[in-house]
């Protein structure tokens, strides 16, 4: 085996301008996988991170139908001791109460119907980020009777920094009307109009007392120490917390858009590798049948000599064998290169609408593992595969004629 | 003509070599132009049915209504608007509707609704509405109080099909709308374009509730040709020559979506641009191959007196000709291939639900694009390819060209 | 806006005593005020009204009736025009339900919609439900204006500090005479004018004499107005047991 590879090492040393383009077709068919691979795997993490981590967490806990009717009384049950539990539990690395409910929110000049949300600023702080779209004023830090909302809604109300409001708002228990002042604390420029207009936040506290909550609140909003395990409903994290009238869910039922997409992407990898498979397929079969033809004169020698058709075909495998090895390295090389050069920047695609959310940071390529060591095996596994057809037509050569053609 | 006649018989003398460099060519031109085409048609067939379920290759509104929807916001002369649509023959369908919001309550439950006035039978003709069905039956054609909810609605309020339920709205003169409805039918909860809580009636039942007379809110137009639906937006908006009135194609009404589909087009951008790279290598290494085997030749030529010209016009040639031909077999076999995409498409493991459609199979489609692109692609590459081995032959010196090999 | 809205209506319908948290309006100030309030206080009262609303894009005149019961109390009756005729409003205390004839059900007005006009016009249903007093929730002194009219009081009202209001002030125009308002300016904490209410028409009404048109302008929104007009009225009288009753909102009897 030794003396085959070291053969096959010198014959593609023999024509290294050949080889040497040979490894880069190659290569960059497998540079192209792992860098179209990388780039689909960042823009969709990214879109998720943006999707889970701006506001609405990687996992969310409400009390069943609360979802449908944004009644006040249908408050998590058992709210804060499942807080405390969630906040202990190993997987979970913050979790964030919030109480959420419609709410008139009206200046003089002119009023408006938003979703309000009563958040505190510390829990909220690794769960989401929506304090980085603050445009002016403060993110609720100290005036308790502060309310933030997005720049579109300043504007219907004409208000600005400092202006009062007020906050009508049905309460828990009854139904009753419950109002209450706010000055605008901050305004927010999160690039989506949807939720510039439509939301509003308070301190949770404030948020309870307007709603006669006490204590209890409506929706947990969760962040774990590796995202994927939003995904995984394997997870007895689920039932645990969907138990005794709440549900827990993970962002692919909360935003089921996003997990159709990812799906359509990784299918569309799919059949790009295929196709690049094609190509490179192509490639190494030209350049080994270029090599035969070239040295058909001496495989004919070789033949002639006494070299079994076994050992030709070997022969022939090896060298593209140490062929796919170069051009593995090359692709690898290529393909991290690439990768890495286009993270630096990113690919910038701020303040496009996808799924629902707005893209707010840059698009970065992301490393997968199986990158560097799927592809360069199935690229190797299957350039020996190619170079089977060559190998076989070597084997078969006739040493006569082999020796008497010449290109 | 001597020159075409020695590179063509140069060409064929080394059938082996040629077909190599000939595969090259034309398996890259192939696969190129199969990722093209699954591109377009995958992304045409989601434009196509995404704008299919609900709205429309473009849409006609009052000026502004897109911007800040309005009940008093309505394109007033539906006829005239009609008729000039139908005068155009790159309108395929239009159909009108009218939309208010109301409060639905049924029993102890109330919910916020949106209420969408439809004309069944131009919609039968231009979108695929009733497909979205999965239970009762569609608005009937005539003006009746049977409406068809969404999925929310219907769970929200508890109601099913033969259900009644009472809606008030504002209307248009400023009463209040108020009616009682029978629910005929309910649209599915996964495979439908309307996920908030409509409600879809009669186009006339949804006037008379509103007040809002003969006028619409919106006109969603089809046209032959989705590809063309920007110019097409633009004819129509020529047409009908009506300062009050907006045209919009999809693109800018389903701005979100649009947007995504450039997101994913971007990322396939770059992959092109990668096949193309490695298709260019491709051939740069046979390319090289077949010329600089042949030094010994060119330097016999040379030493005959061949001019430096000529031998550099003799292998561009020769690079020229394998390429078109490989080319043609190319683009011959990508017209199948596509062809064949077009129809059976690759179907997907795990079909995919967004906005309502739900998505089987990545289909290709035959396009200028497929033929072009991969064309230039090859040609480029091989004439790019071409030049630094013809000129290097170009510029040998006989003595040193016959002393290799 | 909600509070500023009601005041008109709570000029008009039976105020309750004030509470007893102390003032800080100057004892001449709160005099004014309090006589303003006892002079539409009633236990009962009962209105014939007709209701105009100005919009740029529609014009409407609602005739109804109106009933009410210490301050929690209201019924409404729509009886004109054709379309809108016998659609009915009652509120007790903090609840609110509508009945309209066509669809012949009567519906709780749920939170969200409490903040929808009422019928179309410049008044949220809010206004109707809300109970203040000018003494209890706001703070008021005279000012003079450019060029006073010696017949008339001014004065300049601030909202207290735990009242929950939309305004940093309201001016109101009183009467010497008879103590009756002409107008009230409502405007934002920036000094910005965001109201007027106009009083006009002082005349006889049901034993007493008081302002019998009411024109309500949001300044905000360009070609919108409420107008009120009061056709008669009875205070202190008797009325039905089942007035503010689910009941009486089926009724298609006008009482």
């Amino acid at each position: 085996m030794n003396f085959y590879l070291k053969l096959a090492w010198r014959n593609n040393l023999r024509n290294k301008r050949r080889t040497g383009l040979a490894a880069l077709a190659v290569g960059l068919g497998l540079a192209a996988l792992i860098f179209t691979d990388a780039l689909s795997v960042g823009m969709l993490s990214g879109i998720v991170d943006t999707a889970t981590g701006t506001f609405m967490g990687q996992a969310q806990v409400h009390r069943r139908g609360f979802k449908d009717t944004m009644d006040a009384d249908l408050f998590i049950a058992g709210g804060p001791a499942l807080l405390a539990r969630l906040s202990t539990d190993p997987l979970v690395a913050r979790a964030a109460p919030r109480t959420v409910s419609f709410a008139m929110i009206a200046s003089p000049s002119n009023s408006a119907s938003v979703l309000l949300y009563g958040l505190e600023p510390d829990a909220e702080r690794g769960v989401s980020r929506l304090d980085r779209a603050l445009k002016a004023g403060e993110y609720l830090a100290g005036d308790s009777a502060a309310i933030v909302i997005g720049a579109a809604l300043a504007s219907t109300l004409e208000v600005e920094i400092g202006d009062k409001i007020v906050l009508t708002a049905a309460a828990a228990g009854g139904g009753d009307l419950a109002q209450a002042m706010f000055r605008v604390g901050g305004i927010l420029d999160t690039g989506s109009r949807a939720m510039d207009s439509n939301l509003a936040f308070v301190r949770l506290a404030k948020a309870q007392e307007l709603l006669n909550l006490g204590g209890n609140f409506h929706e947990i909003a969760v962040a774990f120490h590796n995202i994927d395990n939003a995904e995984n409903a394997a997870l007895p994290f689920w039932a645990e917390y969907g138990a005794g009238g709440n549900e827990a869910q993970g962002w692919p039922q909360l935003v089921p858009e996003l997990g159709a997409a990812r799906g359509m992407s990784a299918f569309g990898i799919f059949i790009t590798a295929v196709i690049l498979s094609g190509i490179v397929a192509l490639g190494i079969t030209n350049t080994l049948f270029m090599s035969l033809y070239e040295r058909m004169f001496e495989f004919g020698v070789l033949r002639a000599v006494g070299t079994r058709p076994a050992r030709m075909a070997l022969m022939i495998v090896s060298e593209a064998a140490v062929l796919a090895l170069l051009s593995a390295a090359v692709g690898m090389a290529i393909g991290w290169l690439a990768s890495h050069l286009t993270g630096i920047y990113g690919l910038d695609y701020t303040g496009v609408d996808f799924a629902g959310v707005t893209i707010l940071e840059p698009i970065r390529p992301k490393f997968r593992p199986l990158q560097y060591w799927l592809y360069p095996s199935c690229l190797f596994l299957f350039t020996l595969l190619v170079s089977l057809y060559p190998a076989l037509y070597a084997a078969r050569m006739n040493p006569i004629k082999a020796m008497r053609k010449s290109l | 003509m001597f020159t075409l006649r020695m590179a063509l018989r140069n060409v064929l003398r080394n059938r082996r070599r040629s077909l190599l460099t000939g595969l090259m060519m034309a398996g890259g031109f192939v696969l190129f132009s199969a990722t093209i085409g699954l591109s377009e048609g995958t992304y045409g067939s989601i434009i196509d049915m995404f704008t299919r379920s609900r709205t429309g290759h473009a849409q006609v509104h009052a000026a502004g209504y897109l911007e800040k929807p309005s009940l008093y916001r309505a394109i007033t002369d539906l006829g005239r608007a009609g008729r000039v649509l139908d005068s155009l023959p790159e309108v395929k369908a239009w159909a009108p509707r009218v939309y208010a919001p109301a409060l639905a309550f049924a029993g102890s439950k109330t919910v916020g609704a949106q209420v969408m006035g439809i004309d069944p039978a131009r919609e039968r003709a231009a979108m695929r509405l009733e497909t979205q069905l999965a239970d009762g039956a569609f608005v009937a054609d005539a003006a009746s109080p049977g409406v068809v909810i969404s999925a929310r609605l219907a769970s929200a309020l508890n109601i099913k099909t033969g259900d009644e339920f009472s809606l008030i709205g504002q209307g248009a003169d400023g009463s209040i709308a108020n009616d009682n409805f029978r629910v005929a039918g309910v649209l599915s909860a996964t495979e439908s374009a309307f996920e908030a809580p409509w409600c879809l009636m009669h186009i006339d039942t949804a006037r008379d509730f509103m007040a809002l007379g003969g006028r619409a809110h919106e006109i969603a137009l089809v046209f032959t040709d989705y590809r063309a639906a920007r110019e097409d937006a633009a004819l129509a908006a020529a047409a009908l020559a009506d300062p009050a009135l907006d045209v919009q194609p999809w693109q800018v009404t389903e701005k979100e979506f649009y947007q995504a589909m450039l997101l994913d087009k971007k990322g396939g951008d770059i992959t092109n641009l990668i096949i193309m790279a490695i298709v260019a290598v491709g051939v740069l290494n046979t390319l090289l191959m077949a010329v600089l085997e042949r030094t010994r030749e060119y330097g016999v030529l040379k030493a005959l007196g061949t001019r430096p010209a000529a031998i550099f016009g003799l292998i561009m040639t020769e690079v020229l000709l394998l390429a078109l031909v490989s080319c043609a077999a190319g683009a011959l076999a990508s017209l199948g291939l596509n062809h064949y995409l077009s129809g059976t498409g690759i179907p997907i493991p795990d079909p995919v639900s967004y906005g309502g459609v739900k998505f089987t199979r990545m289909l290709s489609a035959v396009t200028s694009r497929t033929f072009i692109q991969p064309a230039v692609t090859v040609l480029a590459a091989a004439l790019a390819v071409g030049i630094f081995p013809a000129l290097k032959a170009a510029r040998i010196t006989p003595v040193r060209a016959l002393g290799s090999r | 806006m909600r509070i500023a809205a009601f005041l008109v209506l709570a000029l008009l319908l039976p105020a309750a005593a004030p509470a007893a948290a102390p003032p800080q309006s100057s004892p001449e100030v709160r005099a004014l005020l309090e006589k303003v309030d006892r002079l539409y206080r009633s236990a009962r009262s009962w209105a014939r009204i007709e209701m105009e609303v100005v919009t740029p894009d529609w014009r409407r005149t609602l005739a109804m009736d109106f009933w009410t019961e210490g301050l929690d109390k209201t019924f409404i009756r729509v009886k004109a025009p054709a379309r809108d005729a016998g659609a009915a409003t009652l509120r007790k205390g903090g609840e609110m339900w509508n009945y309209f004839p066509k669809i012949d059900k009567v519906m709780k007005v749920p939170p969200s919609m409490m903040m929808g006009s009422w019928m179309g016009s410049d008044f949220t249903n809010d206004d109707l439900v809300k109970e203040s007093t000018l003494m209890d929730d706001y703070r008021g002194e005279f000012f003079s204006p450019e060029k006073p009219d010696p017949a008339l009081h001014y004065i300049r009202l601030a909202p207290k500090a735990e009242t929950v209001s939309l305004w940093g002030r309201i001016d109101l125009v009183i009467r010497k005479s008879d103590l009756l308002p002409l107008r009230e300016d409502y405007y934002d904490e920036k000094g910005r004018l965001q109201r007027s209410m106009e009083f006009s028409d002082i005349a006889p009404l049901g034993g007493r004499t008081m302002p019998r048109v009411m024109r309500m302008v949001p300044l905000s929104k360009a070609g919108h107005s409420t107008t009120i007009r009061y056709l008669d009225a009875a205070f202190d009288g008797d009325l039905p047991a089942d007035t503010f009753t689910l009941r009486n909102l089926q009724r298609a009897a006008v009482k």
